[in-house]
């Protein structure tokens, strides 16, 4: 039985192998079709990539296309990390800037602080000695001038 | 973005920049004496006080906005 068909196969080895040949062929084919699909797709993806960039994939030249929409994306990327440290370098500068000064208020309102109280208590012994004497004198025209934080005139 | 940029605040009028003024005060003469009612001495003595209170927070005050155009406070009085 088996050899009957094997016997009447090798009579038409020459169709098989054409047969073969064919569906190898025809499996390329589809291959092939799914291949070009694909890379259609990413063309296209890629093409809206770059408008979205601002700068067209460049279609006439093969070999320049995405060039320059991939040297305009790298100059982005490289402005977005630029702007970042300069911001980031800006509120360090404003937030130290805004600190020292306030340090420095502090000290100054401090300083004028305890001047007017040094000036307020030598104040309230002339004025008192003022009173008592119902007299003003040199003393307690000093006083004044060291409450208002004046000097006196040259003469 | 967060890109920021410096902003100069602008600063108001070079008249109000000024630093306060302080004029000479009264005369420290040994022989000037004088008798002055006690509601006038106080009344001189409150506006010596307000003087002061102005003239110091004036300077602070530009010195805020323009560091070091106005003089520090003395450190103590005489």
């Amino acid at each position: 039985m088996i050899r009957v068909i094997l016997s009447k196969l090798r009579g038409e080895a020459a169709f098989l192998v054409l047969l073969a040949v064919a569906g190898a062929g025809a499996w390329l084919y589809v291959l092939f079709q799914q291949v070009r699909a694909d890379r259609d797709d990413a063309v296209h993806r890629a093409e809206i990539v770059c408008a979205r960039s601002g700068v067209e994939w460049g279609a006439t030249d093969t070999a320049a296309r995405g060039v320059l929409c991939a040297r305009h994306i790298a100059g982005l990327v490289a402005f977005r990390a630029d702007a970042d440290q300069q911001t980031a370098r800006l509120f360090a500068k404003a937030m130290a800037d805004a600190s020292a000064r306030t340090v420095k208020d502090n000290q100054a309102a401090r300083l004028a602080a305890e001047a007017a109280s040094a000036a307020a208590i030598r104040m309230e012994t002339a004025d008192a000695e003022a009173e008592r004497r119902n007299l003003v004198d040199r003393e307690w025209l000093a006083a004044v001038n060291g409450v208002a934080g004046l000097r006196p005139p040259a003469r | 973005m967060p890109a920021a940029a410096a902003i100069e605040r602008p600063l108001p009028p070079a008249d109000l920049m000024a630093c306060a003024e302080r004029p000479a005060g009264l005369p420290e003469d040994p022989s000037l004496i004088a008798q002055i009612p006690t509601g006038i001495r106080a009344g001189i003595i409150r506006m010596a006080r307000a003087f002061r209170t102005n003239a110091d927070g004036k300077d602070r005050l530009v010195n805020w906005l323009a560091a070091d155009s106005c003089p520090a406070p003395a450190k103590a009085t005489r």
